[in-house]
């Protein structure tokens, strides 16, 4: 039996080598197989969630995302609402009537500021062709 | 006093080329993209240099006996290397070691393998990941880091930590500065602060839905990317960060020759720790064969031996093996016996832990010595 089980232990020992080797050499088979797994998708706290509207103002692309209510088992009371700016030519930007998450909202953009009627911004960054902006929600109840 | 049992191949040149010789195609077959044709000059000559480093230190743990000592060399050099040339390609990428709201936003942070402890509630609980990076494109995307993480620990266990984290080569470097401690005593019960770190991390990062770890406490932030100071808030970041580095990773490894930061304070040692318990390889104390002369206790960096015996916090890194003056420890493949086969125990354990720290140091390695010449040329 102990014969039995060094072999079989070996075995497994030898087969270290060859799932390493496996690892590196299929990797990119490996990703779209993690891929597959169901959590693999970045939380919508970081990605801003789904794109639910796409508007265009001028030349400019506005991607509204859907209201995020972060919380671990349910959506919480705050969350926030992205809006992604688009193909904008220019260093600054006003956007008037824009709907967002039921309101309407306008908008001013500059490389070192956001700001919105109504809605506060809670994050914004300057991006290559635009601006992604944060504009705080809280549920009514 | 007994005689140390010398492996196989030790000190035969013959036996040794035998052992060495399919590493060096693996070694060749690992570094190809770098060795192949279409790169400049200084690339292709780094990766001769690499291919040829990497061999020789193989070569020097198989002809020597000795494994430690030569897998430190490549691992601290690699980790050196490493940051040298994650920094040059962010500078390349985003012209700043910083990253921004912008990098947040957007989703490009490269992830990195001590962030799979925070990242384990919300994936079981919300089904999603809690880290503003790239799943399959771009550097360090989430799910390589996975695959390796998983992979390779199914494998290696904790040898993880001594064979291939590109941030343990740092504390690996700085603990063997001075030959003698200036602090002699560190109680290794220190070592479980390191699992309470894990469940604190996980459980804070699951409740706020963000890493914490990597947000507020990572010492090798200092050498990777840090947050962008803009505020307050980022600037005491950026304090506890450096901080960190200097206590953790520079002056406690120093006067204690000990990892400290490895061993009582990062969450992901306490977590590949638990991959020794499912792993086929761990490093095996033979009583019969000890002398209590305790050299293995102070000689081990992780604080994970007790009573002369490797306990589950073992980074396999082959420094108490290479110590003992009896060959009581020896690396050993569970379910067989220690007694006997001990070369092909460290033989075959060596092999996948020296591929798995050219996989993941090989490409940087290249990388950074290219860079460096560079800048002499
Ligand atoms: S303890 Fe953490 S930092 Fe140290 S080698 Fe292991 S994973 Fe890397
Ligand atoms: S017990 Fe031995 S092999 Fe394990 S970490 Fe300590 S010195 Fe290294």
């Amino acid at each position: 039996m102990k014969k039995i089980i060094s072999f079989f232990a070996y075995l497994w020992a030898a087969l270290g080598t060859i799932i390493i080797l496996a690892v590196f050499i299929g990797m990119g088979g490996w990703q779209q197989l993690a891929m597959r797994l169901p959590f693999m998708r970045i939380d919508p706290v970081f990605t801003g969630g789904t794109v639910v509207d796409t508007l265009q103002v001028d030349s400019v692309m506005v991607l509204v995302h859907e209201p995020v209510f972060p919380g671990l088992f349910s959506e919480g009371d705050e969350g926030f609402v992205q809006i992604d700016v688009r193909q904008c030519p220019t260093d600054t930007l006003r956007l008037d009537s824009l709907p967002v998450a039921g309101n309407v909202i306008a908008l001013s953009l500059t490389p070192a500021s956001a700001m919105a009627n109504d809605l506060s911004v809670t994050e914004f960054a300057r991006i290559s062709d635009g601006w992604i902006v944060r504009l705080e929600l809280k549920k009514l109840d | 006093m007994k005689n140390k049992p010398t492996y196989w191949s030790t000190g035969r040149i013959g036996r040794s080329i035998l052992l060495t010789a399919p590493m060096v195609l693996l070694i060749g077959l690992m570094l190809s993209g770098n060795l192949a044709g279409g790169q400049s000059y200084v690339h292709t000559f780094s990766a001769v240099v690499a291919l040829l480093f990497f061999v020789s230190m193989f070569w020097m743990m198989i002809y020597t006996g000795r494994t430690d000592r030569w897998r430190a060399v490549v691992f601290i050099i690699g980790a050196l290397l490493f940051c040298i040339s994650f920094i040059s390609n962010l500078i390349e990428v985003r012209s700043s070691m910083t990253f921004s709201d912008a990098e947040q936003l957007t989703c490009t942070i490269p992830f990195c393998h001590i962030v799979t402890t925070m990242v384990i509630i919300p994936a079981a609980i919300k089904q999603t990941i809690i880290f503003p990076g790239s799943l399959v494109e771009g550097y360090a995307s989430i799910s390589s880091m996975l695959v390796i993480v998983l992979g390779f620990s199914i494998v290696i266990g904790r040898g993880f930590c001594s064979w291939g984290c590109f941030y343990g080569g740092w504390d690996d470097g700085t603990s063997r500065i001075l030959r003698r401690p200036v602090i002699r005593r560190v109680n290794s019960a220190f070592r479980w602060f390191a699992f309470a770190m894990l469940v604190l991390m996980a459980l804070w990062s699951a409740e706020s839905l963000s890493p914490k770890y990597c947000e507020w406490l990572c010492p090798f932030k200092a050498v990777t990317e840090n947050e962008r100071i803009v505020d307050g808030v980022t600037l005491v970041k950026n304090i506890v960060f450096y901080t960190l580095f200097v206590v953790l990773v520079v002056v406690l490894p120093l006067l204690t020759r000990k990892r400290i930061q490895c061993a009582t304070f990062c969450p992901m040692g306490a977590l590949l720790s638990l991959f020794n318990k499912i792993n086929v390889f761990d490093v095996r104390h033979r009583a019969d064969l000890c002398i209590n002369c305790g050299r293995c206790d102070k000689a081990c960096p992780m604080l994970a031996i007790e009573n002369h015996c490797p306990t589950l916090t073992c980074s396999k890194c082959g420094r108490c093996v290479d110590e003992c003056p009896t060959g009581a420890l020896r690396y050993h493949v569970r379910g067989t016996s220690p007694d006997r086969h001990f070369t092909w125990a460290r033989t075959l354990y060596i092999y996948p832990a020296y591929i798995f720290m050219v996989t993941l140091l090989g490409g940087s390695f290249v990388n950074g010595l290219a860079l460096i010449i560079n800048l002499f040329i």
